[in-house]
């Protein structure tokens, strides 16, 4: 926060270098950069062409697939599969807004109220994830099962009656309704919005809680006109790191949804695994989910104008 | 086709114990006799030493009798399987130890390399397809596929063709199901395991009895409580016979009619889930009260609330799971050797009293009545007379048929 009042360094005479060293010096940020860019030509430029190049192609696995330049696939994959584009995207939303809401109380009091304990708190919140996500949100179906403690706590309270006549749940159980689905997504991936959200707010000087309060600000006060805006790269950073791998995550529908509550990573998945003609259909709708992800992020992040970010 | 996540060796143990003690006693006797029976085996190689050298010889030009790798038989004694998990007899100590293959070590002098890797029959077939397409050793000799997806394998060429002078024991299989569609004469293909689909329930959490499958699709009380497979011809044949058609000859109208069946079904939210091998670990749960269900599987739980219906009203399906050879097998006579073995009547009874499934070696059910009484009297090991006659086979469809069926189902399970 403190401004710089240095005076721009005065221009001494530098000696000109040798003509070759100036071209190796020149080449230096190039080769500096060249294991990032064969890094990104190998595992991110090649994918996404393959990718791009199989959507258009026709065939099966045993007879081969062709480059036929068929758009066609785009088109059948939207129509079959608009259910499923539709469920990924409101369930990685409602998974991204109750990650921040849960999140953000929790990294607050980490980096605020934490004192000595911060580390092991945020040990805490990562720990977990040393398990395997599968074996974790597996053992999520045992905790709920129909006949398990929680499930009947909340069938004598009458809850899933409730949620039941909202759509959340279906019958008297949580297991295969999207209810159990959003859990599972917000459990597994509320670390990845705790994470940033606690750096961005660990940055803060608590000093400016207490000019706040000096300014007549209470402490809800304090936070909308303080600590938020200052937090926002975490908000932001957070809601990134959550909704991506959200909108492309199947394993939740799977282990926890029912036939109606399927994704488009399922799809995805079943196309390329179990239809020896799946390829082109499965590309297309892959490649749509990522454009589709990409424009999302994009209007939000000009949205949230956070170039610091970025 | 039995369920790995939820297999719990101990109760399976308990089960088996519970059901005869005289058991035990028998298999181990059993197990002395089979190595004496070594001679059987090392007879058939003897055969095939001076049998038939390899089929490409006698083999009619432009037929598909699948490619030949090198045959290392006879120099590498060894063996690599592919199989379903727990789909095979398990020591009632070690449930690495599996008793009859050690004893088809023992006599053939063959190491085999056992590995429970399939996991559902589409899956395995795309991740192999690669390799085969290519003309590249799959990496096992020796695969169990079910018997729907023969013609497949065959169409493409994937298969070879067995030297039946390697198994002479070839002649035990059970008429019917040498004569099945998907591979008459068994040419290709020899039997592991044979069962039904069928429905299997939850006595504490459905209070009337279910008779047929038209209850399981349509009954209100059981609303979002059942789960169905996610195999296309499992869940089809259920369909179509609930709709009254014939799953072993229908046509396409009526398969989209049974198409439409599921979907209305789904729709209205009648189903939990559409799963594929872990069935059985929600069934136990408590979290499906009804389920489709392969007929040896309930039995091997040992659940006494969980019960199966023996038949339903409007039949059932039978099915084959056969071993197969597939191209560029590096063992492929070995393969056949262990085919041999698994066909021999006493061996077979020993692997259905355990896997629970349907004997189809001739002989073999007399063994299983020596062996474990019990077992013989259950009607989904032995079948009666009845059951045999309503069960139904899969149609054998076309490739291009299969592929249309199974994506179109594909697409009405929405997972």
């Amino acid at each position: 926060m403190s401004v710089s009042l240095q005076a721009p360094p005065a221009k001494s005479p530098v000696p000109q270098p040798p003509p070759a060293a100036r071209r190796a010096g020149l080449l230096t940020p190039w080769i500096l950069l060249l294991p990032g860019l064969l890094w990104l030509v190998v595992f991110f430029l090649v994918p996404i062409l393959t990718s791009v190049g199989a959507s258009v192609q026709t065939g099966n696995a045993d007879q081969g697939y062709r480059l036929t330049w068929d758009w066609g696939n785009y088109g059948h994959g939207l129509s079959d599969y608009l259910p499923q584009y539709g469920h990924s995207l409101l369930y990685s939303v409602l998974c991204t807004v109750f990650c921040l809401l849960l999140g953000y109380p929790v990294a607050y009091c980490i980096a605020f109220r934490g004192g000595r304990f911060k580390s092991l708190l945020m040990a805490l919140v990562v720990v977990p994830s040393f398990t395997s996500f599968l074996i974790r949100t597996i053992a999520w179906k045992t905790i709920l099962s129909d006949n398990g403690p929680i499930v009947s706590v909340l069938n004598d309270l009458h809850v899933l009656n409730a949620t039941t006549a909202m759509g959340w749940t279906v019958g008297n159980h949580v297991l295969a309704s999207p209810a159990a689905v959003v859990f599972g997504m917000v459990y597994n991936f509320l670390p990845f919005m705790i994470l940033p959200l606690y750096t961005s707010l660990e940055k803060i000087d608590p000093r400016l809680h207490e000019a706040g309060s000096d300014l007549y600000c209470d402490t809800f006060a304090t936070w909308r006109r303080v600590t938020l805006p200052l937090s926002m790269p975490g908000v932001v950073g957070g809601t990134l790191l959550t909704f991506i791998p959200a909108v492309g995550d199947y394993i939740n529908a799977q282990l926890l949804g029912n036939p109606n509550t399927g994704v488009v990573g399922q799809k995805i998945e079943d196309l390329f695994l179990r239809q020896t003609d799946g390829y082109p259909v499965g590309s297309a709708i892959s490649v749509v989910l990522m454009a589709g992800t990409l424009i999302l992020v994009l209007l939000y992040i000009r949205k949230a104008g956070t170039e610091d970010l970025i | 086709m039995t369920d790995s996540s939820s297999f719990d060796p101990a109760r399976f143990v308990n089960a088996t114990r519970a059901r005869s003690t005289a058991a035990a006693m028998s298999r181990r006797s059993l197990l002395r006799g089979l190595s004496a029976g070594g001679l059987t085996v090392a007879g058939a190689a003897a055969l095939s030493a001076c049998g038939v050298k390899g089929h490409s010889t006698g083999a009619a030009g432009g037929a598909k009798i699948g490619l030949a790798g090198k045959d290392l038989s006879d120099q590498d004694k060894t063996l690599l399987w592919a199989n379903w998990p727990a789909y095979i007899d398990v020591d009632d100590k070690n449930p690495n130890v599996h008793p009859t293959l050690d004893a088809f070590e023992k006599q053939s002098g063959v190491k085999v390399t056992y590995k429970e890797v399939i996991n559902d029959n589409n899956d395995w077939y795309t991740h192999i397809d690669p390799s085969l397409s290519k003309g590249v050793f799959i990496g096992y000799d020796l695969m169990v596929v079910s018997d729907y997806m023969l013609p497949k394998y065959r169409a493409n060429n994937y298969i070879q063709e067995l030297d039946l002078a390697n198994i002479p024991n070839h002649k035990n299989i059970l008429p019917d199901v040498m004569k099945a569609p998907e591979d008459p004469g068994r040419r290709f293909s020899t039997p592991w395991a044979y069962g039904y689909t069928t429905i299997a329930y939850n006595k504490n959490l459905v209070h009337e009895p279910i008779t047929s499958i038209a209850e399981v699709f349509t009954r209100p009380d059981l609303h979002g409580k059942v789960s169905l497979f996610s195999e296309m011809e499992d869940t089809m044949a259920l369909a179509l016979l609930a709709t009254g058609h014939d799953p072993s000859n229908f046509t396409g109208a009526q398969f989209n009619q049974a198409l439409d069946y599921v979907r209305k079904a789904k729709d209205a939210g009648q189903f939990r889930a559409f799963t594929g091998n872990d069935y059985l670990s929600d069934f136990q749960q408590g979290n499906t009260a009804v389920t489709m269900a392969y007929s040896g599987d309930v039995a091997q739980l040992g659940k006494p609330e969980l019960t199966t219906v023996d038949l339903p009203k409007e039949g059932m399906l039978s099915w084959s799971d056969n071993m197969i050879i597939p191209n560029y097998a590096r063992h492929k006579k070995n393969a056949e050797l262990l085919m041999n073995y698994y066909l021999e009547p006493m061996v077979a009874a020993v692997l259905d009293d355990y896997i629970d499934y349907i004997p189809v070696v001739t002989g073999a059910v007399a063994e299983l009545k020596k062996l474990d009484h019990t077992a013989a009297s259950t009607p989904l090991i032995v079948p009666t007379a009845q059951m045999r006659a309503k069960a139904r086979g899969f149609m054998a469809v076309s490739l291009a048929q299969l592929d249309d069926y199974t994506s179109r189902f594909q697409q009405v399970t929405g997972q």
